[in-house]
């Protein structure tokens, strides 16, 4: 992973130029997250323009040598956000909020605009600035989608989500949110519908008394094929509960798999949920036969 | 003679208005249609009394006699679900459609879509709506409903299609006059776009 100096402007590679890489840079320059709570903005500015470079390699020489190790090896907030995304999408039911990576990430953006406005004002080379506003941006899309699906996700799913432990999976907000929307979905239906059926019909959650359990909540359906790849090897998991069909997972392939067998390693974090635009590099990955269905990826 | 009528007619065709409209598109609230078939489900109920009533009046177990009547009450049983499950679809996907336009044109409904709905219909878009502004204000006033796309450049060529006036975009106020074409922020126009006040100019 190349950790980009941004104290050298112009000498910037554009390895993977609208990739989000200064804030990584940031990074490994010794500001760790805790230290982006309280923006210095001196230091920072200082990073860009390279007059007070080294001042700011002065202020804590000892340790940094050690922490720029520690980030080359650790992810950026921006990979895990867009992995933590990628997941998300892929994913038929809602998983784990990340609430310190989207605490961490907002602040990274609250301070990458506050810099970006100091640049501005002081007349930076516009084109750097435009550079960095565009890196910006692509990191709020991240985090904007990121809250965005699970926000939907809550809103298809709303009874399921209230009914079962994928309720703790959600934070204070949406939980606040997906409240809301069963009062405001449930009254709806009341109105509309509800009261004017005849009494043992009337409810929400049932088709009538009759029924045993709630039969009118729909479940996400978690059979459904997600592509994925994983860091590591994981190495044999079975494909379906009579342990007939057996895969091997092995680092960076890419699978095309039901949701429900990489359920356990997904939460975990070993598997990636991969998304795969149509006609693309999905023909290189391996299809699963399973009971003589094959997966055309078209 | 008359037709007998076949159950859950009325009801497979509220749901077939909903299959054949565009996908995305509200076609108008079929407040006739949802009314019969609302009726037809309370008479189904009242069969359905009467008979568990004479099989009562006979002397019969209600729950485990099979004879005649207790088959009636089985097939009003069932077609009251079925209406109730047709009813049920109609109002909760109009009520899909719905929540999807909070998400492109914010709190205030366009003019032609509002027609299209009953009032009950109009109280809910309000009410989760403000359930989304909500969440936003919590989350620190993070609008979550721009940046729709993700972002390729950081401004686009914009025509305005509708006679806006001066408005403050950024720091500076625009005339955004009919026709007039500008370069302005994804951010600042993408609200504009989708309310379909303007449109982007490509090539």
């Amino acid at each position: 992973m190349t950790v980009w100096s941004p104290l050298a402007p112009l000498q910037f590679q554009f390895p993977r130029p609208l990739q989000f890489q200064f804030l990584s840079a940031l990074h490994g320059r010794g500001l760790h997250a805790s230290q982006l709570t309280h923006p210095h903005p001196s230091t920072a500015a200082a990073g860009v323009t390279g007059e007070m470079a080294t001042a700011s390699e002065d202020e804590s020489a000892p340790s940094r040598i050690d922490e720029e190790d520690e980030s080359l090896k650790l992810e950026s907030d921006v990979e895990l956000l867009k992995r933590a995304w990628q997941n998300e999408k892929g994913a038929p039911e809602i998983l784990e909020y990340q609430s310190a990576l989207v605490r961490r990430s907002s602040q990274q953006i609250h301070l990458m605009e506050d810099l970006i406005e100091e640049l501005t004002k002081r007349g930076d080379d516009p084109l750097i600035v435009s550079i960095y506003q565009m890196d910006l941006d692509r990191a709020q899309f991240l985090l904007r989608s990121y809250l965005r699906i699970r926000l939907q996700k809550i809103e298809a799913t709303m009874l399921h989500v209230a009914k079962t432990d994928l309720w703790n999976r959600l934070s204070r907000q949406e939980q606040n949110f997906a409240q809301r929307c069963i009062e405001d979905m449930g009254s709806h239906m009341d109105e509309s519908v509800l009261s004017k059926l005849p009494s043992g019909y009337q409810s929400n959650l049932k088709q009538s008394n009759a029924s045993d359990e709630d039969d009118m909540v729909p479940e996400p359906n978690l059979n459904t094929f997600v592509f994925c790849k994983s860091q590591n090897s994981i190495g044999a998991i079975t494909l379906d509960d009579s342990g007939d069909e057996i895969v091997d997972l092995v680092a960076g392939e890419l699978y095309v798999l039901r949701y429900k067998t990489i359920k356990p390693y997904v939460e975990r974090d070993y598997v990636c949920l991969w998304l795969v635009k149509r006609g693309s590099q999905a023909l290189n990955c391996r299809h699963f036969r399973l009971n003589s269905k094959t997966i055309f990826l078209a | 003679m008359e037709q007998a009528e076949m159950y859950g007619r009325r009801g497979c065709q509220l749901v077939k208005e909903l299959a054949s409209a565009e996908p995305g598109q509200l076609t108008r609230f079929n407040d006739d249609l949802f009314n019969q078939v609302i009726k037809e489900c309370n008479v189904h109920y009242s069969q359905f009394y009467e008979l568990t009533r004479k099989m009562q009046e006979e002397g019969l177990d209600v729950q485990f006699t099979r004879n005649a009547d207790h088959f009636g009450m089985l097939i009003h049983h069932l077609s009251l679900l079925r209406n109730k499950r047709c009813l049920m679809a109609y109002m909760y996907k109009r009520a899909d459609i719905l929540r999807s336009l909070s998400w492109k044109v914010g709190r205030v409904l366009p003019p032609e879509i509002e027609g299209k709905l009953s009032d009950i219909e109009k109280h809910y878009f309000k009410n989760h709506a403000s359930a989304l502004q909500c969440y936003m204000r919590e989350m620190d006033c993070l609008d979550l409903t721009v940046d729709m796309v993700p972002p390729k450049d950081p401004y686009i060529k914009v025509r305005v299609l509708e006679d806006i006036g001066v408005t403050a975009i950024g720091d500076k106020d625009t005339n955004l006059a009919c026709h007039s074409i500008h370069f302005l922020k994804c951010t600042e126009a993408e609200p504009y776009i989708m309310q379909g006040m303007m449109e982007e100019l490509v090539g």
